[in-house]
């Protein structure tokens, strides 16, 4: 115990004695674990931030979309042929606990205004109360204009209502509301837009900006038959979330003959999605963060190499006096690790002051959490022990004849 | 009562090779408790790889060794660590002392190896270092001390552990004369004290200070 406090010390010592050295050293290992807490903290933060965005939409909608999709791999914006029809939407609407159902046909039509196309946009052809479920109004959202009524899908209204993405695309800065904008062959007046500082969201991607929304019952006139996209059904109350995806899955399989080619998605679905992708990219970052930790670690086992060299005399000396060869062994081995997990603690340190800057520039920040922080440290703790044993056997080996006589 | 014996002892380097040295050569010695030996020589002639072997530094290649009737020619690297700590303190030519390490701290050494209380190690090192006239250098670095403090520090570094035996490889080697004479005349006093001194030597004037001279020539004892 005394043994190991007096190694301690040493190891101080030692670092202090040779302050750049040990700093260099001490550098790769720092960069090392600055990356690895800032990268896991990063992809933490972007988790929080998106998981936020996906309970704004709230817990009681589900979500059906065509073809079956595995974890892994996102919705698609896909469009022509769907595996959903007319009936699946009234077979929804049909269940008890269901309070709307929202159909969307995403056109394959170009948008345009005064001839100009913007490549991006996405015509949703849908019924008004889309508005209540899917495009609702976020915090920092406004609308200009009015939204499409009941009135204007009776009617077979030409209108439409512009997200801020294709609205910025089409009119610039400018007003929109009142301008007509072509989509296929035909001229829609524009009766609203959303203000809104969103570019993306975790649903549709960048999609969500680039809506065009139009009534079902025009596309249905002028395009063609209703093919159904996308399906967007409201139920009561979120304890039935469960319950209702079970039920609407099944009725929807009576519909396809038992062939699940659609899948029902809920709030949590989206988030596992979500999570499982976010988890892929993060683990990737901190690998590639982890080599460079690697690299630090070899720069530790170089500089201790050459400590040992530098002191084979006092090693001959200290077992002349009494040190075992594990005495000699813990003396090495403790300084390897001071050196690589001081300087984990400054990483961690940097990464905490790294994180506020983040934060104040550009208002995004890495959350870091207890978790990467602990294991970072522990990891560079294995590094020094991993990097540090060889040199201190090296140490250890030494005979104290030859090492006292070493010049 | 006999404390050190070699039997026959043989120290080959490069056995059979090209450039096999026979450093010592059927060498048997037995040195007594209490007693004051010195090992003279000249350069080269073996006495400090005898002085070695005496303090398990080193191991015969052949022949066998009792130290206080006990065999050590066979024994594990465990208890030669043991014999080091308990029973024997050196004292070498250059000193040896650790430079970042205060006196105090360089004497307190052997006992931390040891096992020893931080508070019982410092009081310990304080009175070896009173022993040889070194109270007031406590804190003093090895570079901030003459040649004779150092060689002094080192000698409170052997006899902390209040060994059985001290052994010196040329204490006095790099030491002005009138220092060298305190560094002997310490010896002198620990010998009177009890403790057994063997010391390596290739001065006459010093070996005179001992009871008995074993001259070694070649790998030989010469009577």
């Amino acid at each position: 115990m005394y043994k190991l406090l007096e190694n301690i010390k040493l190891a101080l010592q030692s670092v202090w004695s040779k302050k750049v050295r040990s700093l260099l050293t001490m550098l790769g290992v720092i960069i090392g674990v600055f990356a690895i807490v800032i990268l896991i903290g990063l992809g933490e933060g972007l988790k929080q931030d998106l998981k936020k965005e996906v309970e704004s939409i709230g817990a009681n909608l589900l979500i059906i979309v065509p073809g079956k999709l595995s974890t892994g791999s996102m919705p698609t914006g896909m469009v022509g042929s769907s595996t959903l029809t007319t009936e699946d939407v009234e077979s929804i609407q049909a269940r008890q606990h269901i309070v709307s159902v929202t159909p969307i046909m995403i056109l394959a039509q170009p948008v345009s205004y005064n001839g100009q196309t913007v490549p991006n946009a996405l015509p949703y052809a849908t019924t008004p109360n889309i508005q209540e479920t899917f495009l609702k109004l976020g915090k920092s959202d406004i609308l200009r204009g009015r939204q499409i009524t009941d009135e204007d899908y009776r009617l077979r209204s030409h209108v439409a209502v512009l997200m801020n993405g294709v609205k910025k695309a089409l009119f610039g800065d400018q007003d929109a509301v009142g301008k007509f904008i072509s989509i296929g062959s035909q001229q829609f007046e524009v009766i609203g837009w959303y203000d809104s500082e969103v570019t993306a969201s975790v649903i549709e991607g960048p999609e969500l900006t680039q809506i065009v929304a139009l009534p079902l019952t025009v596309a249905e006139e002028v395009f063609g038959p209703v093919q159904v996209h996308r399906i967007i059904a409201t139920v009561d109350d979120s304890d039935n979330i469960e319950t209702e995806k079970v039920g609407v899955t099944s009725a929807l399989m009576a519909n396809h003959g038992n062939v699940e080619n659609f899948t029902v998605m809920t709030q949590d679905d989206f988030l596992e999605l979500i999570t499982s992708i976010l988890n892929i990219v993060t683990n990737m970052l901190a690998g590639i963060a982890a080599i460079s930790l690697l690299v630090g670690g070899i720069g530790v086992m170089n500089i201790m190499l050459v400590s040992v060299t530098e002191r084979t005399r006092e090693v001959g000396l200290r077992k002349a006096v009494g040190a075992s060869n594990v005495d000699i062994l813990v003396q090495f081995l403790v300084e390897a690790i001071f050196l690589s997990s001081f300087g984990g603690a400054i990483g961690i340190g940097l990464a905490f002051i790294g994180s506020a800057i983040l934060e104040a520039q550009i208002g995004f920040a890495p959350s870091l959490t207890v978790g990467s922080i602990i294991m970072a440290f522990c990891f560079t703790a294995v590094v020094g022990i991993f990097f540090g044993v060889a040199p201190a056997i090296r140490a250890a080996r030494l005979n104290p004849i030859d090492a006292l006589k070493y010049e | 009562m006999t404390l050190f014996e070699l039997k026959k002892v043989s120290k080959i380097f490069s056995e059979h090779g090209p450039n096999e040295f026979r450093a010592l050569d059927r060498v048997s010695v037995s040195i007594d408790r209490g007693e004051f030996v010195a090992i003279m020589g000249a350069s080269g002639s073996g006495k400090s790889t005898l002085m070695n072997m005496l303090g398990c530094l080193d191991r015969p290649t052949y022949g066998t060794y009792f130290f206080d009737g006990a065999d050590m020619t066979d024994k594990s690297h465990s208890e030669l660590v043991k014999f080091r700590r308990h029973k024997v303190g050196f004292v070498f030519q250059n000193f040896n002392l650790l430079p970042r390490q205060s006196t105090v701290a360089n004497v307190e050494l052997p006992l931390v190896y040891r096992g020893v209380r931080p508070k019982i190690r410092r009081s310990q090192a304080r009175a070896a270092l009173e022993r040889v006239g070194l109270s007031s250098k406590l804190t003093s670095r090895p570079s901030m001390l003459s040649g004779g403090e150092q060689q002094r520090v080192a000698l409170a570094r052997a006899l902390v552990n209040e060994p059985m035996a001290i052994l010196a490889d040329e204490p006095t080697g790099n030491l002005d004369s009138k220092s060298g004479q305190q560094v002997m005349a310490l010896l002198v006093d620990l010998h009177a004290h009890g403790t057994t001194i063997i010391l390596v030597t290739h001065d006459p004037k010093v070996a005179a200070m001992a009871q008995r001279i074993i001259n070694i020539h070649d790998g030989k004892i010469a009577g």
